[in-house]
């Protein structure tokens, strides 16, 4: 099984990269978070691409991804098996079943 | 307050990171993350100031950055419709320190901009002036729900209006240009 997740981001805003990996900014003043995965798939091995859509248009336009491009924070994560996009829950579920450890 | 407005260089490029990566994160990971997502940031900062000059201004007070301003040309972005006009997009105005917000240093850094592009010739455009800056959907329609409605009112007291014309291909319009 191939496991890869392709990442876009905007390569002149820190936080459109910090978005992709689902962080996610949960109070006013910024200080908590939530959600980030990207240290998850390095414990579970998977293959990240990433991709700084200023310098890859041609991909986001092949892809069609739904992308404001006015908004720096804009952002997506494709999560891939085998070459089949599935979704997060699902990417997560399969791998870490593979690993023997419970999904939260 | 003795606020400095300077052009980011190679020399001060650490001046334009510090602040979008200061907020400090409950979660190491995230941090780690927030901070990797700088750095690319500042591989792209160093590309864009050998290729369109001039792309960032930094405030400083006492010598330290507490904000800056991030502009390109419109072309930097090939996501973006095309525009017959020179227009410099503004795609992040951050006064990182609560305690200094609300007390003009962002305005500062608008108004600074401004008067150097009335004067400045721009490599990006050939040599010749900028005839727009403008603010994309984060200014308006996107970002932060409970920040819009204070980004929208600071650039318009800032002498931005709103161009229902501009090309915008999310179909959201409202694009905020400032005509120099």
């Amino acid at each position: 099984m191939r496991a890869k997740v392709e990442v876009f981001y905007f390569g002149c805003c820190p936080y459109s990269y910090f978005f992709a990996y689902d962080g996610g900014f949960v109070d006013q003043t910024w200080t908590r978070t939530g959600g980030d995965f990207k240290a998850e798939l390095t414990s579970l091995g998977v293959e990240v691409v990433e991709y700084n859509m200023l310098e890859h248009p041609d991909l986001v336009q092949k892809l069609n991804l739904p992308i404001d491009p006015y908004n720096p924070f804009s952002n997506l994560a494709r999560f891939i098996i085998d070459d089949i996009e599935i979704s997060k829950e699902e990417f997560f579920r399969k791998m870490r079943a593979i690993k023997g450890e419970k999904t939260p | 307050m003795n606020i400095q407005i300077k052009d980011v260089t190679m020399e001060n490029i650490g001046d334009l990171m510090v602040p979008a990566c200061a907020p400090s994160l409950d979660n190491p990971n995230h941090a780690r993350t927030l901070k990797e997502g700088g750095l690319r940031k500042k591989e792209w900062i160093s590309k864009a100031l050998q290729k369109y000059g001039c792309c960032a201004k930094v405030a400083l007070l006492e010598g330290k950055p507490v904000g800056f301003i991030e502009f390109y040309p419109m072309s930097a972005f090939p996501l973006l419709p095309k525009r017959d006009k020179r227009t410099l997009l503004i795609t992040c105005i951050l006064v990182h320190n609560r305690a200094l917000q609300k007390m003009g240093i962002g305005s500062m850094l608008v108004h600074a901009l401004i008067d150097d592009l009335k004067q400045r010739s721009l490599v990006t455009f050939n040599g010749q002036r900028a005839e727009e800056v403008a603010i994309g959907s984060w200014g308006c329609r996107t970002g932060f729900p409970e920040s819009l409605p204070r980004f929208r009112k600071f650039f318009l007291k800032n002498g931005f209006v709103e161009d229902q014309k501009f090309p915008d291909p999310t179909g959201k319009g409202g694009i905020l240009v400032y005509r120099l």
